[in-house]
Formats: C-alpha cells, sequence, structure tokens
C-alpha cells in the first residue's frame, strides 16, 4: 500500500530567544488507516509537527513531504494557497483544542460544513457520527447551548464528517475531564478505524495514549550549539 | 473557478448567518447608516422640492418672460419681423405710445372704471391662460381680474367704452360697445387694465390724435397720414426662462434700454447652489463619520472572530474568498440601513409636505426626492460601505488558518 503522507528531512524553526527551537522531521510515513499518538513535553514542537502535518505551517525545509501523492513542499514554494486549501479542504479533518465549532451554525450545520463547502450533499454518515457521539437529540441547538464535552464531540463529529484521509487532533481532551477525554479518544480511535481514515492525536497526557494503545511517537527537544533542535523518536511498546 | 464560485456563496451564505445570529449588533450598524442617510435624504428631497417648486412657479408665471422695455425705441416694421422670427421670442407685439392709452369703462348696471390703462395683445399672449379668448379686432377687449371685478362683469358680457378728445375747441366723446372676451387670471397681472387688438389701440390713439377714425364710425378730423408706421415699445415675451437673459443682452447691445426679472430667475438659482453647497457640506462630513465608524466596526468585527474565520480557512476556504466576508457584511448592513433610512424618509417627506400643504398648490412638493437620486444615493451607500470594509478585508486577508488551532 502507498504511503498517505511521507516526510523527510523536514525542518522547521519556531519562536523567538529563548524559547526558540527546531523541529527536525528525519523520516516519518504514514499510511491509510494509520493510527499514532504524538506526545512529548510542553513546547517541544508537537503543535508544530500537527501544523505541518496540517498544511497550515510552511516549513524551512523539506527533501520530501507528500500527501496523497502531491508535493506539498512544492506547493507551500509556489506561494498560492489554492493548491493547499483544497488538499485540507477534502483530505484533511481537524479536532481543536477547544471549539472549532462555528457559533452562527447549529450544531448540524457546523458538523456538515466542509462538506458543505465541498459540495457535497448529504451523507448519512452525518447522522451515523451524530448518533455514534449521542449527539443527535442537539443537533438543532447553536453551540453556546452546549456544554463543553458536548461541543468536543461535536468538533469530532465534524472532522470525520467528509471521510477525510487524515483526522489531526491537538490535545482534543484537554478541556474533558479524565473518564470522558479517555471516551472521546475511543471514539476517535473506532471511527478512524471504521472508515479507514488514519488518525494523529496529539496529547501531553502519556497515561492516556498509553491506556488507548496507539504507536506512540515522541517529540524529543535536546539542547545544542544552534538553539534546541527536537527530534521525533518512536516509543517501543514497554 | 467552479469551486471559487460556490466557495463565494458559501462565505456569502455564512457572512449572512453571523450578521442574523449577532442581529442586535447588526441592527445597530444599520441604524448607525439609517442614521446618517435618512437627514440626507430629507435635505437633498428638501433642496430638490423647494429649488423645484420655485423654478415651477417661476416658469409657470409669464411675467417672469418678459422683457421691460424701459425708454422708447424707435421700431421699425422689418425689425419687429425679425425679431419675431428669433427663436428665443415667445410673443411680441408693440404699441405706439410710451404712456399707456387709457379709455373710461362702464358696465349695464352703471358702475364704472376711469381711466383704464390699454395694453396690446395679440394671439398667443402669454397673460392668457389657455380658455380665456384674446380679444380680437375692433368690438372685443379682455379685462384684468380687478377690473372685471370693479365693473361686475364676466367674461362675455359687453361694457361700454368712453373716450373723450378735443376737437375744434370742443369736447368730443365717443362710446364703443365692447364685449369682454375674458378675465385674465388675477395672478398674471395686477391693477386696472384692459387689452386689446393691436389696430383697436392704434384705432383709439388716432381719435385721441384728433384724426378722423372711419373704421369706429368718426369722420371728423383729419386724414390720418399714411406711412409705415414706427413703434416706441413692445410688450415682449421670451420663449423659455432660459431665453430670457440672452434675448435681454442681446436686445441691450442693439442699444435698448430693457429689464427683466432676472434677479428673481437669480435668486433661485443662488438657492440651489446655496442649498447644495450646504448638503455637500453636510454629507460629506456625515458620510466620513459614517464611514469611518462602519469601517472600524467591520474591523473590530473581523477581530473578535479570528479564530471563527481562521477556521473557515483551515477547513478550504481561500483567503481571497474569505475576504469577501466582511465585505458582503457590510453589502448587507447597508441594505438594511437604506431600507430604515428610505422609511423614515417617507415618514419626514410626507409630515414636512402636510406642514406647508396649505402654501402649495396640488401638484407642489417642499420635499420631494426624484427616483434617480434615490437610486443614487441607495448605490452610493453601498459603494461606500463595501469600501468602509476594505480595512477589515485587509485583516481577514492576514488571517492564517493555523491560528484557528489552539488559542494564543
Amino acid at each position: 500500500m502507498t504511503s498517505l503522507l511521507e516526510l523527510a528531512g523536514v525542518e522547521r524553526r519556531r519562536g523567538e530567544g529563548e524559547g526558540a527551537f527546531t523541529l527536525e522531521v528525519g523520516e516519518l510515513s504514514l499510511r491509510a488507516g494509520d493510527c499514532l499518538a504524538v506526545t512529548g513535553p510542553s513546547g517541544s514542537g508537537k503543535s508544530t509537527l500537527l501544523d505541518l502535518l496540517g498544511l497550515v505551517l510552511c516549513p524551512d525545509r523539506a527533501e520530501v513531504f507528500r500527501f496523497l501523492d502531491r508535493d506539498v513542499a512544492a506547493l507551500w514554494r509556489s506561494g498560492g494557497d489554492g493548491g493547499l486549501a483544497a488538499l485540507r479542504s477534502r483530505h484533511l479533518g481537524y479536532v481543536l483544542q477547544t471549539g472549532g465549532l462555528l457559533p452562527f451554525l447549529d450544531l448540524r450545520e457546523n458538523v456538515e460544513l466542509s462538506r458543505r463547502l465541498l459540495g457535497l450533499g448529504p451523507d448519512s454518515l452525518t447522522g451515523e457520527l451524530l448518533a455514534r457521539l449521542g449527539l443527535t437529540h442537539l443537533k438543532a441547538k447553536k453551540p453556546r447551548a452546549l456544554s463543553v464535552g458536548e461541543r468536543q464531540r461535536a468538533a469530532i463529529a465534524r472532522a470525520f464528517a467528509h471521510r477525510p484521509a487524515l483526522v489531526l487532533a491537538d490535545e482534543p481532551t484537554a478541556a474533558l475531564d479524565p473518564s470522558l477525554a479517555l471516551e472521546v479518544c475511543r471514539l476517535m480511535r473506532e471511527l478512524a478505524a471504521e472508515f479507514g481514515i488514519a488518525l494523529v492525536i496529539v496529547s501531553h497526557d502519556w497515561a492516556l495514549v498509553r491506556r488507548l494503545g496507539l504507536p506512540e511517537l515522541r517529540v524529543i527537544p535536546q539542547a545544542g550549539t544552534s538553539g534546541c533542535r527536537s527530534r521525533l523518536e518512536w516509543v517501543s511498546d514497554a | 473557478m467552479r469551486d471559487a464560485v460556490r466557495q463565494l456563496r458559501s462565505v456569502a451564505e455564512l457572512a449572512g448567518r453571523d450578521l442574523l445570529h449577532e442581529w442586535r449588533a447588526s441592527l445597530c450598524l444599520a441604524l448607525a447608516i439609517a442614521a446618517v442617510l435618512a437627514p440626507l435624504l430629507v435635505l437633498f428631497g428638501l433642496k430638490s422640492g423647494i429649488v423645484d417648486t420655485l423654478t415651477a412657479r417661476m416658469k409657470s408665471d409669464p411675467r417672469n418672460l418678459e422683457i421691460v422695455w424701459r425708454l422708447n425705441g424707435s421700431l421699425d416694421r422689418d425689425w419687429l419681423e425679425r425679431l419675431r422670427a428669433n427663436p428665443r421670442v415667445g410673443f411680441a407685439v408693440p404699441s405706439t405710445r410710451t404712456l399707456a392709452a387709457t379709455l373710461d369703462l362702464a358696465a349695464a348696471d352703471g358702475k364704472g372704471l376711469e381711466d383704464v390703462d390699454l395694453m396690446p395683445t395679440d394671439t398667443g399672449d402669454p397673460l392668457f391662460g389657455v380658455e380665456d379668448a384674446v380679444p380680437q379686432g375692433l368690438g372685443e377687449l379682455a379685462l384684468t381680474h380687478e377690473a372685471a371685478d370693479k365693473l361686475g362683469v364676466s367674461a362675455g358680457m359687453s361694457v361700454e367704452g368712453v373716450v373723450y378728445r378735443n376737437l375744434h375747441q370742443q369736447r368730443q366723446v365717443l362710446r364703443l360697445s365692447l364685449r369682454v372676451s375674458a378675465v385674465l387670471a388675477e395672478s398674471v397681472h395686477s391693477g386696472w387694465g384692459a387689452f386689446v387688438s393691436l389696430p383697436l389701440l392704434e384705432a383709439l390713439e388716432h381719435y385721441r390724435d384728433g384724426y378722423a377714425v372711419p373704421e369706429l364710425g368718426v369722420a371728423d378730423g383729419a386724414s390720418p397720414t399714411s406711412g409705415a408706421s414706427r413703434y416706441a415699445r413692445l410688450r415682449l415675451y421670451a420663449r423659455s426662462l432660459e431665453a430670457v437673459p440672452g434675448l435681454a443682452e442681446s436686445l441691450r447691445a442693439q442699444g435698448y434700454d430693457v429689464s427683466t426679472r432676472s434677479k428673481d430667475i437669480e435668486l433661485v438659482k443662488n438657492i440651489d447652489h446655496a442649498l447644495s453647497f450646504l448638503f455637500r457640506l453636510i454629507a460629506g462630513g456625515g458620510i466620513a463619520g459614517c464611514v469611518l465608524s462602519l469601517g472600524a466596526s467591520l474591523w473590530a468585527s473581523v477581530e473578535r472572530k479570528r479564530r471563527d474565520l481562521a477556521l473557515l480557512r483551515l477547513v478550504g476556504i481561500r483567503n481571497t474568498v474569505l475576504a469577501g466576508f466582511p465585505a458582503i457584511q457590510a453589502a448587507g448592513v447597508a441594505a438594511a440601513g437604506i431600507a430604515l433610512a428610505f422609511a423614515a424618509y417617507f415618514a419626514a417627506a410626507e409630515a414636512i409636505n402636510r406642514t406647508f400643504r396649505a402654501d402649495l398648490s396640488r401638484e407642489e412638493f417642499v420635499c420631494r426626492l426624484l427616483p434617480n437620486d434615490g437610486v443614487t444615493a441607495a448605490f452610493l451607500t453601498e459603494s461606500l460601505a463595501v469600501l468602509a470594509a476594505l480595512i477589515a478585508v485587509a485583516a481577514v486577508l492576514r488571517i492564517e488558518p493555523g491560528e484557528s488551532l489552539r488559542e494564543n
């Protein structure tokens, strides 16, 4: 099976002064349906990695950066937003730390946002996602009428509703209590597995990641002569 | 391309949903626009209404078309024919004397008027209304409203005209039965006066001068001298208000001392200019303030919604399309503001016109906005609102999709 995502020799510098660091992705490849968790101390570059994978942060250097056989590095170099925007809208789903819902649309419309922007018609998946995430009775409510947990589940439904190739979740459980956090992550994993969608979850909560049993990619900061450099390292199941 | 159109449609829909969601804030913006636009519409309506009414009144009053001979000239028939052929001339009838001839008038029931001024008239006299018959020949005259009132006669009745002369050291009297062909409207001529055809006027003057006037049945007196008669002055009316100054100027250039009511015409023009200036001043100030405040509000709104807009970028809306978000909202708010402003304008105009109804005829308005001016105002407001959104558009263009991912 061909790679969904392939990175080699990708670098990106982030931050200013003392907090500055460079994230270095030596080699990383992801196949369709792969699930993995990215962990690491805060400020190490987890979010930078996610932004690079999410096609919203331009790499400083990239020997190889392919997503669905498209040369992402070349798209960044070409400057126009169109090609990347098209890739993002069709093939990526994002679960944000908080929110990620538009306040002026109701829950169902928020979930179908990507589908609508893509010009896709209604799909049974929306209803199924709402049912699976326990949101069916809330579908006509505006986000401000929802609890934090309900909003987070709605954001997950939104990220999956247009059947993207890859869903990226950035600390999706930060705002939730621990029992709910595990439940939400399990749901995402189930959904990803069911629909063959690759899933990358970024979390600082190592215990949670262990309990999920996902392959774990750790971001390791190392002080060096030219400032802090962060590398990626697979954590073997211990 | 099709993608861009679909995205633009989505952005327009989302922008509209956002306006409705924050309807209180949207209404405030629309009211702010209406608060500037409505008084401007009323002011412009007043300007158009007042100036149009004054202009219409001037146009409908034939006295404003008159070019008055202040001194006697010596005008021959050829010159008069050339003048009548001038396209700027609406009506010209000569009279022979500087001082108007006069006539005593007596009605059947004994009421009388002495020394009524006689003025020449002819077909096409602008002082005569469409239903007023111009006196013809030697047996008719038209009376001013005041003269007819005093004599207690109306059109179709007859009056007796009495003229005296001294000939051969004796006082002679000529009595003429004259049919009243018309009574002129009160507004076109004030005072006692009578209009008669030029032949009758000339015949009466001949009689006074002591000549025999066979056409009036007067055989006594010398035979009139024949030959080209020359005229001393004219009753002259320009074809239109616009033709008055040019015609007067060309007559002055020929050495005739004439005067017009150009001061009244100038006055209306000055009122027009003054009101236009005031309007531009107030409109300029009001609109500048409104554009700035709308621009600032839209900008603040974009900054407040940065994460939501970044989310739209994240899910694939291109930045150039998303830039339409505040512009579309500006257009929507402006449309609501225009609707409110026109509603307020129509209410105010109705109230103003009602207040001044007593001073106006049925077709006159103090406050009236022409459809063209209304459409122009609406179009300008829309354009300026979208222009005001430019700062917000620039702010949207700077939004990065990554901004939505986490709170900073």
